[in-house]
């Protein structure tokens, strides 16, 4: 990536702020970004208080909740920050045709912009993550992450995060009212398969297979143990999975959204916004 | 006008704001199946964590009660919340205004469409769930279990009717407030979980939130076999909130109409 490349990024970071945040405040919308994602872990760490209540505490299984739920929140705001941006680009703000006469390739666009909302998911991730930890009475101060084995991770994180929004966006260059849908049955189907909330053994055959190729399985459980200060010659298997399904799903999303976005620019479809 | 005649036209109108709204979104089975399937992933995946954890079965009927009764709640913020200002948006507002139509009417019909049509989707996900993960309900108690779920819908789309209203004045910022409504409700109405996890304190205050009383009413009924004498509390509770909600929004949507003609904000777009 070179210098252009950089200060493009920087210019995307910007704009993609300007445009979430422009409608209030630096710190109210601070605490706007916090509060879904909060509740929503809260949702899910009330599940593991529920079964406690009947059958004692297992802490081992609210930090698999806990991790699971806070970096998941993680992967909504990357998918929707590309898929959604371009399709609010596209359908409602009607910017599409803009972008193409600037010197910026749209799948840049979309990676400056997805950039920007994956930064701004670790914002509340921390939060959650913290308030999660301290309902559940898990011992936060105990733990001695892996901090470059994390900074890692979430770089891959990144690149498949990016890449699976990619994908959604080759979708809904076609589509015209299922833009939403799309996105929630990328999303929602990765919290079913991808180890979240629970282990994937547990789903049935042959669901379970379909973990084995998510990377989200891969990434939360090295996440899950960077958190807990593990060597990274433990999660070196998990580690090496999580890199190639990373870059296979970015090099097919590249070459996906590249033939779609031709066949789209053929059929004239980049500026028939269909939906508002 | 007489006073039944008022009464005849606001159902008149109501009749036709809904026959749209049902209409229109159940023309397209597409559309149907994809309101069933989608909540039933993420229904899925909360069974399933509960369990992985070895959670008694009644916690899996509580998460499948409260997961099928989400979808009104969304549909109250999107579909109700901020359907007056999106009709402004799009110039419809003003015809409303200008036709002999009640706005209460309008109001009236939203509701019961979407009521109708969320309630097609909350059953078939609920029977989706309990055929999926083999959860047993008490089926003999159907019908104070269907009497407590009419009472949520009244209180719930009467609430949706004042957000309806109140969303008419707040203009574009209401996209954030519909978000900020979301996952708290959805959190402090228990879906996934007893109410009882909570404080009593907290217990107490959630009780204005006719989601979370319902939930609880049918979950108390068709999971730990209560009887509709044993939770009168919730019935009355339901009644009054629905009465009072109901005022509420025919009141406040007169005085917001007014004080939107007084100003001439009615018809601005993009507040």
């Amino acid at each position: 990536m070179g210098l252009k490349s950089i200060s493009l990024l920087r210019i995307l970071f910007w704009l993609s702020y300007q445009i979430e945040a422009n409608w209030t405040k630096f710190f109210i919308y601070l605490i706007y970004i916090t509060i879904r994602p909060t509740f929503t872990l809260m949702l899910m760490i009330f599940i593991y208080i529920a079964v406690s209540a009947v059958k004692g505490p297992s802490l081992e299984y609210g930090y698999y909740i806990l991790v699971g739920q806070a970096f998941y929140n993680l992967i909504g705001s990357g998918i929707i920050g590309i898929a959604y941006t371009f399709w609010d680009d596209k359908e409602h703000y009607k910017m599409l045709k803009y972008i193409y006469i600037t010197n910026v390739k749209l799948s840049f666009y979309l990676f400056g912009r997805g950039f920007y909302h994956f930064v701004e998911g670790l914002y509340p991730l921390v939060i959650a993550f913290v308030l999660g930890a301290y309902i559940i009475q898990y011992p936060l101060f105990e733990l001695k992450p892996n901090f470059p084995l994390l900074l890692l991770n979430i770089i891959l994180g990144f690149i498949w995060i990016t890449a699976l929004g990619l994908l959604v966006a080759s979708f809904l260059l076609f589509t015209t009212n299922y833009g939403w849908i799309v996105i929630d049955s990328v999303v929602s189907s990765l919290l079913l398969f991808g180890g979240v909330l629970y282990s994937t053994e547990i789903l049935p055959y042959p669901l379970n297979l379909v973990a084995n190729y998510l990377p989200i399985k891969y990434w939360l459980d090295v996440n899950r143990n960077a958190i807990k200060g593990i060597d990274i010659t433990s999660v070196f298997n998990d580690l090496i999975f999580l890199i190639i399904l990373s870059a296979a799903y970015l090099i097919i999303a590249l070459i996906i959204f590249r033939i779609c976005e031709n066949i789209a620019k053929r059929k004239g479809l980049l500026d028939i916004p269909i939906s508002f | 006008m007489s006073k039944i005649n008022e009464l005849i036209l606001v159902l008149r109108v109501a009749y036709a704001r809904a026959y749209v709204r049902i209409k229109g979104v159940n023309r397209d089975l597409t559309h149907f199946f994809i309101d069933v399937f989608l909540p039933l992933l993420g229904i899925s995946a909360i069974i399933l964590a509960y369990k992985s954890m070895g959670a008694p079965e009644n916690l899996l009927g509580f998460a499948a009660i409260g997961g099928a009764m989400i979808a009104f709640w969304y549909n109250v913020l999107w579909s109700m919340g901020s359907q007056l200002y999106w009709d402004k948006e799009q110039g419809n507002l003003q015809l409303y205004i200008i036709s002999p139509a009640p706005l209460i009417g309008i109001l009236l019909g939203m509701a019961i469409g979407g009521a109708f049509n969320m309630s097609l989707r909350a059953i078939t996900i609920l029977i989706a769930t309990s055929l999926l993960f083999n959860i047993k309900f008490n089926l003999n108690a159907i019908l104070p279990a269907f009497l407590i779920f009419i009472l949520t819908l009244f209180a719930l789309y009467s609430l949706g009717m004042i957000f309806a209203s109140t969303f008419l004045r707040f203009g574009r910022s209401i996209s954030k407030i519909n978000e900020l409504l979301g996952e708290p409700i959805l959190f402090f109405s228990g879906v996934y979980f007893p109410l009882k996890l909570f404080p009593i304190v907290i217990q107490i205050v959630v009780s204005i939130i006719p989601l979370a009383l319902g939930i609880e009413g049918m979950r108390e009924i068709l999971i730990l076999n209560k009887t509709l004498f044993e939770i009168i509390w919730i019935l009355i509770l339901l009644i009054a909130l629905g009465i009072i909600f109901f005022v509420i929004a025919v009141k406040m949507l007169e005085y917001l109409e007014k004080l939107g003609k007084n100003q001439g904000t009615l018809t601005l777009k993009w507040d």
